[in-house]
């Protein structure tokens, strides 16, 4: 596709002397660089591998939390235990408050897809 | 992989055509020649994570490497600044050195030493790569006006430092 230059005017003055010399003296800094440059597949390579780092590392991001929600879902886990399973049968109604179940069963909803996020981050 | 699964054909048609530019304008932009190789890397593995990478035979395609070029070479000088303050060692300022490798151009390299990274930055993507002042403005974050008074004050500036008696001239 043509490309349209508009407001260069010093690009189509053939008399530019110094546009000229400007561009043969860029010119020679890109030929010198012709031989110096990198070979492609070193370039995908750390490029991949800097992107793994970046995946891994939002990875771990997320790992750090795991401690606090393991304990999160462990206490709502026995919150909804206790106030769904064990207070009934055991009689032991006064103790159970009704934002244990909710609470209870939020925290493991939560945990469980906090899990699955981070199995995938890790592996996907 | 990286992110945007690039078109990896046309990755290898597009990174021969614009690697050696690329180096080039790294080499000639920033002070720390040290870091050119890793700048070169960073400059295309963010080209590469980026969406342009499933399109790179676009024709925006280069000014946005251009612009993460330039993004890249920022980013360098103001961690060197950092580094420069935490250390205290102003005693030891950034050099550019370019090296003389073509005798005939000693002139005007020294003239354009003499501008501002900006300047010279402007005028590389103007007469080595043709871009118009859109695209410039694009790849600079300045406005397509600003960068055609920006380039005539530097072809100005360089011009007086070249050809000192036709100063009244532009």
């Amino acid at each position: 596709m043509r490309r349209f230059r508009s407001n260069s005017a010093p690009l189509r003055d053939p008399q530019d002397a110094l546009g000229l010399a400007l561009r043969q003296e860029f010119s020679r800094d890109v030929a010198v660089q012709r031989d110096q440059v990198p070979t492609l597949q070193s370039i995908l390579l750390v490029a991949q591998f800097e992107a793994r780092i970046r995946h891994r590392s939002r990875a771990d991001a997320l790992a750090a939390w795991t401690g606090p929600l393991l304990f999160c879902t462990v206490a709502g886990l026995f919150a909804f235990w206790w106030s769904r399973l064990a207070a009934t049968p055991l009689n032991l109604a006064d103790l159970t408050e009704p934002w244990m179940e909710a609470t209870g069963l939020a925290a493991l909803l939560f945990g469980m897809a906090f899990g699955w996020t981070r199995r995938l981050l890790r592996t996907g | 992989m990286p992110q945007a699964d690039p078109d990896v054909k046309g990755f290898e048609r597009f990174y021969a055509t614009t690697a050696p530019s690329i180096r080039a304008y790294l080499l000639r932009h920033c002070s720390d020649r040290n870091a050119i190789d890793d700048l070169f890397q960073t400059t295309y593995s963010k080209f590469l994570g980026s969406r342009m990478a499933k399109t790179p035979d676009a024709v925006e395609a280069k000014a946005y490497l251009y612009r993460i070029a330039s993004n890249v070479i920022a980013d360098h000088g103001r961690s060197l600044q950092r580094a420069a303050r935490f250390e205290s060692s102003a005693a030891e300022p950034t050099t550019r050195d370019h090296g003389p490798t073509h005798l005939e151009s000693i002139e005007l390299r020294d003239a354009l030493a003499n501008l501002s990274t900006r300047e010279q930055q402007l005028l590389w993507l103007v007469y080595a790569e043709g871009f118009s002042h859109k695209e410039v403005g694009s790849i600079m974050k300045l406005s397509h006006a600003s960068v055609r008074v920006l380039t005539f004050r530097a072809r100005k500036k360089l011009k007086r430092i070249l050809m000192p008696s036709e100063d009244s001239n532009p």
